[in-house]
């Protein structure tokens, strides 16, 4: 990815073709999960890579990009929300629900949802960045600037209150 | 810190990402990589280069404009203000005193005593209306040695 950043920063647009292929599907998801809504997420990935591109003298020097752009990212969700009323993303927002899919899949899907919106706000950021986006600890810790032991503190503790939260959910 | 999970964490992890995840509209790669297209028309925006955008030069130029303008017309005022309250004040307390010592000194034939006269006219001074207003004091000072010089001829 390292050899992406010289041809980012000259403006070359297949770059940044290659970079929305490799990070789109990643960053889509955690963008919903944040605003719960897929029609705000568009325009904030659209955004996000019209911010990248005016910037991109910046990507030069940039060590991780996919953690620079998760951070640019999580920037322009903060702006939105500043602007908007956020709520929590619903089964529905957060994964895809084809009309042939058995029961206890959907099942499966609403209790995931649930279970997420249980979780305290840093540590939902955390499971939706790990689970949803692929990246380290030590890249989340990049991108919401905290240790990376607190973010593993963090992860740790949002599974088990999913665990005990799902269990629940399956054992009433 | 480690990445290595507990097993009953690893299970909860993997149920969570076999759930497919929402994917971004297709038709939004192409409406990126034309915004992208658009804006490479436009240079790079740093703090060099913000000059180029054409409201914000209009900006910074009414605002330099604002800032030179604004004490001229002050200045510009003040001194339109004064000649005129001079001129419609007619001669000052301070000029008439003057004219006072000067004729005194007139029909007196008096020596000029400069200590005198410098007392009479901070008196003249005195007795203005309008103490803070130097530039009319001053003004009448000037009247009043300009009147004293045609005297002394």
């Amino acid at each position: 990815m390292s050899e992406l950043c010289p041809r980012l920063a000259n403006g070359d647009p297949d770059a940044f073709a290659a970079l929305y292929d490799q990070l789109a599907d990643r960053l889509f998801p955690y963008i919903v999960a944040q605003t719960g809504s897929s029609t705000d997420a568009a325009d904030i990935l659209q955004e996000i890579f019209v911010r990248l591109y005016r910037g991109r003298s910046r990507l030069v020097d940039v060590d991780n990009i996919d953690a620079y752009v998760f951070r640019t990212a999580r920037n322009e969700v903060i702006r939105w929300r500043a602007r908007h009323a956020s709520r929590f993303a619903s089964a529905a927002d957060l994964f895809e629900i084809p009309e042939s899919l058995a029961p206890c899949q959907l099942e499966q899907r609403e209790i995931a949802a649930l279970a997420l919106g249980e979780l305290g706000e840093d540590e939902r950021e955390v499971v939706e960045l790990k689970i949803f986006s692929g990246l380290t600890f030590v890249e989340i810790a990049s991108v919401i600037d905290r240790p990376a032991a607190t973010v593993a503190t963090w992860y740790r503790r949002a599974l088990a209150k999913m665990r005990q939260s799902l269990s629940s959910e399956v054992d009433p | 810190m480690s990445e290595r999970t507990p097993q009953h964490d690893l299970e909860l992890e993997r149920m969570l990402e076999s759930l497919p995840t929402r994917r971004p509209p297709a038709e939004l790669r192409g409406r990126v990589l034309s915004q992208l297209q658009c804006d490479s028309a436009q240079p790079t925006r740093t703090s060099r280069s913000f000059m180029a955008i054409p409201w914000e030069r209009a900006l910074n130029v009414a605002l330099v404009l604002l800032v030179v303008a604004a004490p001229l017309s002050w200045l510009a005022n003040s001194h339109f203000q004064d000649q005129t309250m001079t001129r419609l004040m007619g001669p000052t307390p301070a000029e008439r005193q003057a004219r006072r010592v000067v004729e005194s000194m007139h029909l007196a034939n008096a020596e000029h005593d400069s200590r005198s006269l410098r007392n009479e006219l901070v008196g003249a001074i005195e007795t203005r209306d309008h103490k803070s207003d130097g530039l009319v004091c001053i003004h009448s000072l000037g009247y009043a040695g300009y009147l004293i010089a045609e005297h002394s001829k």
